[in-house]
């Protein structure tokens, strides 16, 4: 089949390589549609941008043949789905009287493209863009009469990094360019700002304020006295941890799991992690449904050497958040690899329906699609709701990966310790992932968790009601301003209240530290939705919770 | 110290340790002439008596040596008689450096005399070519030519030295530090690939290895023995890997292509796993591609890069020298042998002998065939002499009749098939190994086509040997006008002249023989010959070389008549 592709040669700057190299294209007798060579700010390097219509395997070809030229240092071969792509083109149109320069000038503004040049009877419309635009505009301009026309031939710049060999390899001495573009999170920078802001309230970070129960810490320190704690376990964590949790996702979330179907894991977040690298290639795509959790979008960008999750943003309602599948039938391309959800979500308290959820395993199964579902704050459930594992749904069982921790649940965040289940064959793979990043959860923690999971639950509910208080301190706070509108959370704690009208929330809560003292999180972390929001954490102390609560609104009140 | 361009052209041959030059002199290299006359004493000039020889001879010296052979010829036409030389290296991966002439820097492009753009003319028949402007480029760029030629998979190089660039004067360092960014072959197999080769091959039930020039340019002959002994494989090769396995090894089989072996040929499309080395699947070898080997999974190890999946996908492509490759993958397999496998090709070598080579090498009429020469030459001088064939009939019969026992010992154009190539690569050949026997065996048409060489070898005394095999006829493509083309002799009866005088004319000792009777004693008489000297013989005008894979056919419907 043939398609349209793009060779990108870097050679030497060196007389004659045009010929040598237009000359592999000639003998194969292959059309070249555009070519264009400029230097490259390596010096002494060229760039060529050729456009072929050809099939794949003659351009794999001409490129082992391009590489056979001495001089040539590097190829890349490209569709261009993988390309930033431009050209630019003069056209030089009729124009004999007001009314028709009139008409160009409103299809040059049709087409963002600009006139650059009026003689007496003409003008010059040059337009930037991709090579259909810029067909569609001639076209358009055509009936008035064209004088002149010339484009540029393509210009391309590949998505991914591109990296050249040899001795231009030592100017790259820095980090990652995906880690680079990486932003630090911004409830990182909020709580960091917060440390440095003396006598502010941190409303920022998502910690419970409770502490680890004293049989937790005891079996803890039974084991590191008993010298269970001296070296490493499994991998996929020690035994009777293992099957503490069948038991417990087998009640709880009622998905029917074996020992094999589990992994124990340090803490939720590289539990994650390990999903993500073993799942993803770079060019997979992902589907995010947001507002959500910030490091979800790091980490997918990460195993994705820096490409951006796509984001399907659920419809805030009065109702709650609300899940619109179409949505994400309508972001699904043929590279969706995976959806991601978090539930109960943070940062808006959603907790997904029956029904959703069942939406979206259709989904999964109609694309063939992987779910991961962060399931952390399966128990911080309010009013009567439910939390359902999607795991548990048997059509798409083999297909979901969900993560589960200690962490929230027994307030244990210092002793990382998390869990995937999946069916055993993709436990199995992403075992390779997590054994590179930590070999094995920490031993002292697993004897934490073990006699968390396995100890009496009453903890759960003691911080359940704690936060169930908690909540109404803020949603009691937040009715006493009618700048801001919240959907109530259903579970979590946290909640999501957004300004009626349009703030950048960035700033917002910059300020919110630096007058008001409080920390609060900005809604852009959260991906597409979040705009105008800001997150609160209801996770500490209540008395200090109602001091922030009230900082919060007070200055909310004064400067809106 | 400062010297001319043209003398530190002189110094960095002689640095890189050429001793060699074929050329013919003209006016835009006038300069590098004399400043040759000075170094008489390093460097032997041949002064050919066509451009076109000196590449050839080169060509032929490149091959026993391995490395690049020189020729050197003025700009203009003494440039582009060059052309077919370079053409036919750049196909066959021949070592090459071609050196012509300019006009001076400030004539180009003015149509000056003698100015052709040989630089445009030969980028895609080079590796590489450079035109030197300057004295001061000089010596890096030969250098850097030099290696470009011999590295990796070889090729030609043409170096072009504008007459201003030959004058100047330059400080002469030989530059011991040239960095080529662009080329870095790969020459040591990827270890994961050698593993999965290996399994493939200990599990093969039907495993055959077929070898091209590239064993031969990587000298690992040995090392391709000692794989084929633990591995128990079937040996066959291409027409250039010829004498690069011992025709008697008993794992050997033939080679195979066009007119290659029965046996091999109509086997490659059963065997379950094929290993090609150093070879490329040319359409020769494949004949018709999509019925090539199909049934089996292919491992194909060559240098290039580009030679791997362009005609025949690779189950295993090994990116590497050969002989690198072959010491991997003998550590990596296990003993084994295939002796009801190899039985196979022995029956259907049977069917080849009785048909085809028993009827050519002991005729029953009297009628003197081409395979009979050869198959007396070949036990005459015991498989040791080095095979320098022109094109045609006679190089198949050649490549079929003679038994080789030595590696690099059949210098053949095999990818352009450039007619008149046998004389002055013979040539070339003999200097590189004056030790050894050098024979030219060549048809009646293409001994024409550089005839004039036998004057070189007469006067510089290069005891070439030249076997013409004469049958009145351009007898390849006779053969194809008689089966494919019905008999229509389009311009194939050729006229000769008196190859005996002519070659007399030379002072080149000459005979003819014109029946079963003389041919022993005159090839003994050309064998006991100290100089050069020439042998026609009067063969049968319509004799056909089978086996033949017509072309566009399946190799195992090679035809046996």
């Amino acid at each position: 089949m043939s398609q349209k592709f793009t060779i990108t040669v870097f050679s030497e700057n060196k007389p004659g390589l045009l010929y040598r190299i237009s000359g592999l294209f000639l003998k194969r007798k292959i059309n070249v549609e555009s070519l264009t060579v400029s230097e490259v700010d390596k010096q002494g390097l060229s760039r060529f941008t050729i456009v072929v219509h050809q099939n794949k395997d003659t351009v794999q070809k001409v490129v082992k043949q391009l590489y056979r030229i001495v001089e040539v240092v590097k190829v890349y071969e490209n569709l261009d789905e993988e390309l930033v792509t431009k050209e630019i083109a003069f056209i030089k149109v009729s124009a004999k009287n007001p009314e028709r320069r009139r008409e160009i000038e409103d299809i040059a503004y049709l087409f963002d493209a600009k006139v650059v040049y009026v003689g007496a009877d003409f003008m010059v419309i040059e337009k930037t863009g991709k090579e259909d635009t810029i067909d569609s505009l001639v076209s358009l301009l055509r009936p008035m009469g064209i004088k002149e026309f010339t484009r540029s031939g393509r210009i391309a710049v590949l998505k991914d990094q591109l990296s050249l060999p040899g001795k231009f390899a030592h100017l790259v001495r820095e980090p990652a360019y995906v880690t680079q573009s990486l932003d630090v999170s911004a409830i990182k920078k909020i709580q960091l700002m917060h440390t440095t802001t003396p006598g502010s309230i941190s409303l920022a970070q998502g910690i419970p304020s409770f502490s680890t129960y004293p049989h937790i810490r005891k079996a803890a320190i039974d084991a590191i006295n008993e010298g269970k704690a001296d070296k490493y376990t499994s991998g996929y964590g020690i035994d009777p941890l293992r099957d503490a949790l069948v038991e417990k996702v087998r009640r709880d979330n009622r998905i029917p799991v074996e020992r094999e179907n589990v992994m124990v894991t340090h803490g939720g977040i590289e539990a994650l992690m390990a999903v993500f690298l073993a799942l993803m290639n770079p060019s997979d795509d992902i589907i995010v449904l947001t507002p959500d959790y910030a490091s979800h979008i790091t980490q997918t960008r990460i195993a994705r050497h820096g490409g951006r999750p796509v984001f399907v943003s659920l419809d805030e309602t009065e109702k709650g958040w609300v899940l619109d599948p179409e949505k994400i039938e309508a972001a699904i391309t043929y590279k969706t690899k995976a959806i991601l959800i978090c539930n109960p979500c943070n940062p808006t308290g959603k907790v997904y329906t029956k029904q959703e959820l069942t939406e979206i395993a259709r989904i999964a199964l109609r694309y063939n699609l992987f779910i991961i579902s962060d399931e952390i704050y399966e128990y911080f459930l309010y009013d009567k709701h439910q939390h359902i594992s999607i795991g548990s749904f048997p059509e798409v069982q083999d297909r979901t990966i969900s993560i589960f921790g200690v962490s929230k649940t027994y307030a244990m965040t210092g002793w990382r310790i998390g869990y995937i289940t999946a069916s055993p064959d993709l436990v199995s793979q992403i075992f390779k992932i997590h054994d590179s990043l930590v070999t094995c959860p920490t031993a002292v923690s697993q004897y934490a968790a073990l006699a968390a999971i396995t100890g009496p639950q009453d903890n759960v509910r003691d911080y359940l009601k704690g936060f169930t208080r908690r909540r109404k301190i803020v949603m009691d706070a937040l009715r006493k301003t009618d700048k801001l509108t919240v959907v109530q959370p259903e579970g979590t704690y946290y909640a999501f209240p957004r300004f009626t009208t349009p703030v950048d929330d960035y700033d917002f809560a910059v300020r919110a530290l630096r007058n008001a003292k409080v920390a609060v999180v900005p809604g852009y972390a959260f991906g597409l939705g979040g705009e105008s929001h800001f997150r609160i954490s209801y996770g500490c102390e209540e008395d200090v919770l109602q001091q922030g609560m009230e900082r919060l609104i007070e200055y909310v009140n004064a400067i809106v | 110290m400062k010297v001319t361009g043209a003398e530190a052209l002189m110094k960095t041959l002689v640095d890189l340790g050429i001793d060699t030059i074929f050329g013919y002199p003209g006016g835009a290299i006038m300069p590098v002439y004399d400043a040759l006359y000075g170094y008489t004493d390093k460097i032997r000039h041949i002064l050919v008596r066509h451009e076109q020889g000196a590449a050839h001879a080169a060509e032929g010296y490149a091959r026993i040596t391995g490395k690049p052979g020189v020729c050197m010829a003025t700009s203009g036409p003494g440039a582009t008689n060059l052309v077919t030389g370079i053409a036919d290296a750049m196909m066959d991966s021949v070592p090459l450096l071609a050196i012509t002439g300019q006009v001076h820097q400030a004539l180009i492009g003015t149509d000056a005399f003698q100015e052709t753009d040989i630089i445009g003319i030969t980028t895609p028949i080079t590796k590489w070519n450079f035109q030197v402007t300057s004295a001061s480029e000089l010596a890096e760029a030969v250098v850097k030519g030099y290696r470009i030629a011999m590295e990796g998979r070889p090729g030609p190089v043409l170096i072009d030295i504008t007459k201003n660039a030959q004058f100047e004067e330059t400080e002469y360092h030989f530059p011991t530090d040239v960095r080529i960014e662009g080329f870095q072959p790969v020459t040591t197999p990827n270890p994961r690939q050698i593993q999965i080769a290996a399994e493939l091959i200990n599990k093969a039930e039907r495993p055959f290895l077929v070898f091209g020039h590239g064993v031969l340019i990587a000298r690992a002959t040995q090392e391709l023995i000692a794989f084929a002994e633990k591995s128990g494989i079937p040996v066959a090769n291409t027409l250039h890997g010829l004498s690069g396995f011992p025709s008697a090894h008993p794992l050997y089989m033939g080679w195979v292509g066009m007119h290659g072996n029965y046996a091999t040929n109509v086997l490659t499309n059963q065997a379950d796993v094929l290993i090609g080395i150093g070879m490329r699947f040319d359409d020769r070898v494949t004949g018709r591609l999509d019925k090539y080997a199909k049934q089996a999974k292919v491992i194909h190890i060559d240098i290039d890069p580009a030679e791997l999946n362009k005609n025949v996908h690779a189950e295993v492509p090994i990116v590497a020298d050969a002989k690198n490759a072959l010491i991997a993958l003998t550590k990596a397999i296990k003993k084994r042998e295939h002796s009801a496998w190899i039985a196979r090709f022995a029956e259907l070598r049977q069917q080849e002998v009785e048909q085809i080579i028993k009827p050519n090498t002991e005729p029953k009429d009297d009628k003197v065939r081409m395979a009979e020469v050869i198959h007396r030459l070949s036990q005459k001088t015991k498989g040791e002499a080095v095979i320098v064939p022109d094109v045609g009939q006679h190089q198949m019969i050649a490549a079929r009749y003679y038994q080789f026992t030595r590696p690099d010992s059949f210098i053949s154009s095999g990818g352009a098939g450039t007619m008149g190539f046998g004389l002055p690569a013979a040539m070339g050949a003999k200097v590189a190994a004056p030790e050894r026997e050098v024979i030219c065996i060549a048809g009646d048409g293409g001994f024409q086509m550089t005839s004039h060489e036998m004057m070189t070898i007469s006067a510089e005394n290069i005891p070439v040997k030249v076997l013409v095999l004469n049958n009145n006829f351009l007898g390849m493509v006779r053969q194809w006008q008689q089966l494919f083309f019905e008999r229509r002799y389009s311009f194939v009866d050729i006229k000769n002249p008196d190859f005996v005088k002519m070659a007399e004319s030379y002072f080149v000792p000459a005979e003819k023989v014109t029946d079963r009777a003389g041919i022993d004693a005159a090839l003994d008489r050309m064998l006991a010959a100290k100089g050069p000297y020439f042998v026609e013989v009067v063969c049968e005008k319509e004799e056909n070389v089978f086996p033949m894979i017509p072309s566009g056919a399946a190799i195992d419907e090679i035809r046996l008549s």
